[in-house]
């Protein structure tokens, strides 16, 4: 009898070794949003993004542009890609399984984007003498007046992608009214081929720009 | 104009354009190229580049996180 409590205490000391060292473990996987149980690991993620064909690192070049238009603090699509890659790449924004590649690296890139105002927003109120403001700012219940200023001068600039193409700047308010294809076909009285047709144009000149950018 | 939140209205479109250059196809990209004259290979290599360096960054991390990350890589 005077032996069990020696082997129950091994077998606890053993077992509180493994739960630290899978602890430790468990601690750098979520250090590092590395949860391979969730998601895919850092690996596979630096291997898809190698393996990406030529045409969808255009894609990703695209989507870059279109998300970090009229970013405070001129940063560019270049820095967002970049940072969004290191992101991934570190572990800090694991990629869930089931998600394409491109869809995840959209999200992140549109998450670091957000992220980006915040800071410019914060940073304005913090250098003024609108600490007052910084709650409601952080809470989000009022719009930024630098952020909305430069969405319109974007939407703007959408709209010039597509000046010229009625049927274009339909479906492009539509879509910003985050209304269906069907709605916009019935609101524009457009017919489905009508539709389809002006999408078609709509993706080219959207295309052009991600591989061409602002040069005409 | 009063209610009007250009944000919002961007964040919806961004979507949507973001799914149609996702969907595009290969042979929709290959003729934006030829109609433009840029190439993909060429827009395609400057993104390369962009990825290498960063991957490359990342390799820099001390050798210990490293090592736990290879070791939990090689669990899975």
């Amino acid at each position: 009898m005077r032996t069990q409590p020696k082997n129950v205490s091994e077998a606890v000391r053993a077992a509180s070794r493994q739960a630290h060292t899978l602890s430790d473990m468990q601690r750098i996987e979520r250090s590092r949003g590395f949860n391979a149980a969730v998601g895919h690991t850092t690996v596979d993620v630096a291997g898809a993004l190698r393996a990406l064909s030529d045409t969808d690192l255009v894609r990703l070049k695209t989507l870059a542009r279109l998300w970090s238009r009229g970013l405070p603090g001129g940063i560019g699509w270049t820095d967002v890609l970049n940072e969004a890659i290191v992101r991934v790449l570190d572990g800090s924004r694991p990629w869930p399984p089931k998600v394409p590649l491109l869809a995840f690296m959209s999200g992140v890139m549109r998450s670091i984007c957000d992220d980006h105002w915040r800071r410019a927003r914060r940073e304005v109120l913090l250098s003024g003498e609108h600490l007052a403001d910084l709650f409601a700012a952080t809470e989000e219940t009022t719009p930024d007046p630098e952020r909305v200023l430069a969405a319109a001068q974007a939407l703007a600039e959408v709209h010039q992608l597509f000046a010229g193409d009625r049927c274009a700047l339909m479906i492009i308010a539509g879509l910003s009214d985050g209304m269906s294809a069907q709605e916009i076909c019935q609101h524009n009285a457009l017919s489905e081929r009508e539709y389809d047709t002006a999408r078609k144009r709509m993706r080219r000149a959207l295309l052009r720009y991600g591989l061409v950018g602002d040069r005409r | 104009m009063k209610g009007w939140h250009p944000h919002i209205d961007l964040a919806r479109l961004s979507m949507a354009l973001a799914e149609e250059v996702r969907g595009a196809s290969e042979d929709e990209w290959q003729l934006v190229s030829d109609r433009s004259g840029y190439s993909i290979a060429g827009a395609a290599h400057e993104v390369r580049e962009l990825i290498a360096a960063a991957a490359g960054d990342q390799s820099e991390r001390p050798p210990i996180e490293a090592a736990c990350l290879a070791a939990l890589a090689r669990q899975h």
